[in-house]
């Protein structure tokens, strides 16, 4: 890939913007928000042209967006946000990648630093034997076929009604864990194969858990309502939907294709293909994705339990005197349906967020009732040597961007040209000097993970908190962190 | 083996090539196989037979290759053999067994076979085979 020539005007010191007229078919304006400096990254490779072609799909509302974290992705850019009406519009698999609800869980407990810092080589060992994780894994969790379909249907309340967790952790899961809409009938047996061993599992590649401290504060009174202070102890999960989302996805990339050239919907990228929500095939589409998120939910859940069972071994504790609860959920690769103001009317939208996350401000209705006054948690992991954060949602990512920011780092650095540059051994002894640990599965996963191959977080963050489409709440650091 | 493997920022891309179509399409087969485990220690105790029905040539490749990985993850059967039965309709008959941990390394994690920058065509006297996969 080349480097990025199209015309593009900054609008602020957080905004471009690419003009409607730089391509034909192109119905609105691309905006992307970046600041100088990562914008230097960004025209590295042609994510910015894909920001183009998003901009020219049937019904596009507005904009075709993109957050800071922006990267090359398959049709759609990683860090992409479009919207369209439920009514007349499109949906777009593409527009919501191959991981479904890839996505991450955080976890408080009123643990400090102090009271963990000589237990993160136990925490971790314990962590890496109760989570399966790794190449080819397979979760511990038996369950027949029937159960499976309840999983597609239920999501993370099947895994609350099996053990895993309480009902608390629904609440405090965007969708509650439970996106509804789903038909299992819609998803192939072939998906239902590869994700009915994986069910409870971690996976590998950019999956990981990571033990962190809260560093530092940027807002008291939002960081008090999520129950998070300085020095705090807390836990972050990132995991997807495995091979049953992977398999939704290739299986209705083909369907679409063939449902846009039925429905006549000129493609400017072939990886674009999209059918209208209300086709038969747009609505198969929307169930299967559905129940692959509802997939990623359970998976997240079961993870979440095995996670309090290895802090009750290590701490000889319960979880709930540990305070190992839950701070919230939040799905990076998925399409919702989801009430907007567009043009001072409100209407009914499928929001596409791929590689980016619901931001939602204070006294929206999806939000936990105990969250209402401050607004929806956003959870920005980082690379595993920097820093991940919380932000919250705010009224004017509501009105820019469809109440959306970014995701996380972006990758800036081939898997291949990390294996190459890193050193495995050297890697863990950098990250020990800075007091993190690691325990991995796969050595070549790890320096492909390395924190060098991918953006510094906190640019990414400083632009959308800068750009007030979400605001800054907290800064965590990692102390230990197991990779599949 | 034919091919090489391709750099890309997020993913990786493999290309192969071959005399003919078949040894072109067998290639990419094997180098895909041996990107996610070591096709080495794999054992042809059973054959299977893939048919793909897709419109483009370079839409066959990426079937095909789609549903070599569904036997991997879906079905723990991994393949060490492949021969290329017809071209139209692309049947493909693959030799292997399945997964012993004891025996196989699994090497990488792919979540999918991707249509960018997928090609099968002649250049010159060689045919190239060309997929990106999202891992």
């Amino acid at each position: 890939m080349g480097r990025w020539k199209g015309p593009s005007r900054r609008i602020d010191d957080y905004r471009i913007i690419i003009p409607p007229e730089y391509k034909p078919g192109m119905k609105v304006p691309g905006i992307i928000y970046v600041d100088e400096g990562l914008w230097e990254t960004i025209m590295e490779e042609e994510a910015p042209e894909q920001v183009a072609n998003v901009a020219t799909l049937p019904g596009l509302l507005k904009y075709s967006l993109a957050m800071p974290d922006i990267h090359w992705g398959y049709g759609f850019p990683i860090g992409g946000v479009a919207a369209f009406e439920t009514a007349d519009g499109i949906i777009n698999p593409g527009g919501i990648g191959y991981d479904i609800n890839c996505g991450v869980r955080l976890l408080r407990t009123d643990l400090t630093l102090n009271e963990v810092k000589n237990k993160i080589e136990l925490l971790l060992e314990t962590i890496f034997r109760n989570v399966p994780s790794g190449l080819g894994s397979k979760g511990k969790v038996k369950i027949s076929q029937n159960e499976l379909d309840s999983v597609l249907i239920k999501g993370a309340r099947f895994a609350v009604e099996r053990g895993y967790g309480c009902k608390e952790d629904l609440v405090f899961t965007e969708e509650n864990g439970e996106m509804k809409g789903t038909d299992p009938q819609a998803v192939s047996m072939e998906a239902k194969k590869r994700g009915f061993p994986q069910l409870g599992s971690l996976g590998s590649g950019n999956h990981f858990l990571e033990i962190q401290y809260v560093d530092t504060i940027y807002d008291e009174k939002t960081a008090n309502a999520f129950g998070l202070k300085e020095g705090q102890i807390t836990f972050l999960i990132h995991s997807g939907s495995r091979g049953l989302g992977h398999q939704v996805a290739t299986d209705y990339i083909k369907i679409i294709e063939r449902a846009s050239q039925k429905y006549q919907i000129k493609l400017v990228d072939r990886q674009l293909a999209c059918a209208p929500l209300n086709s038969d095939e747009g609505k198969k589409y929307f169930s299967a994705m559905a129940g692959a998120a509802n997939y990623a939910w359970a998976n997240r859940q079961m993870i979440t339990h095995w996670v309090r069972e290895s802090f009750e071994e290590v701490f000889k504790s319960s979880w709930e005197k540990l305070g190992l609860k839950q701070v919230y959920d939040v799905a990076h690769n998925i399409a919702k349906i989801e009430k907007h103001t567009v043009d001072g009317v409100e209407k009914e939208l499928i929001v596409h967020r791929k590689g980016a996350t619901r931001a939602f401000p204070a006294g929206r209705p999806e939000i936990p009732h105990s969250y209402k006054d401050v607004g929806q948690p956003v959870l920005i992991p980082g690379d595993m040597g920097r820093y991940s954060y919380v932000l919250v949602g705010t009224q004017k990512g509501m009105e820019e961007t469809w109440g959306s920011t970014c995701h996380g780092a972006g990758r800036v650095m081939s898997r291949t040209a990390a294996k190459k540059g890193f050193n495995v051994q050297e890697l863990i002894e950098s990250l020990k000097k800075k007091g993190i640990l690691i325990k991995a599965e796969s050595r070549g996963t790890l320096v492909e993970e390395a924190p060098e191959a991918y953006k510094d977080v906190n640019e990414v963050v400083n632009v959308v908190h800068g750009a007030g489409i979400s605001r800054k709440v907290c800064r965590m650091k990692p102390l230990g962190v197991t990779k599949g | 083996m034919a091919f090489r493997y391709l750099e890309h920022t997020a993913d990786i891309g493999i290309a192969a090539w071959g005399e003919s179509k078949e040894q072109a399409i067998e290639e990419i087969c094997l180098a895909f196989s041996s990107f996610i485990y070591d096709t080495d220690k794999v054992e042809s105790s059973e054959f299977r037979e893939i048919m793909v029905d897709s419109r483009t040539n370079a839409g066959k490749i990426v079937d095909l290759l789609s549903k070599i990985l569904y036997l991997i993850d879906g079905e723990n059967f991994l393949i060490g053999e492949v021969k290329v039965d017809s071209f139209k309709p692309l049947i493909v008959i693959v030799g292997g067994e399945l997964l012993n941990p004891l025996r196989h390394k699994m090497k990488s994690i792919v979540k999918a076979v991707t249509h960018y920058k997928a090609y099968f065509g002649k250049k010159g006297n060689t045919y190239l085979a060309r997929v990106y996969l999202d891992v």
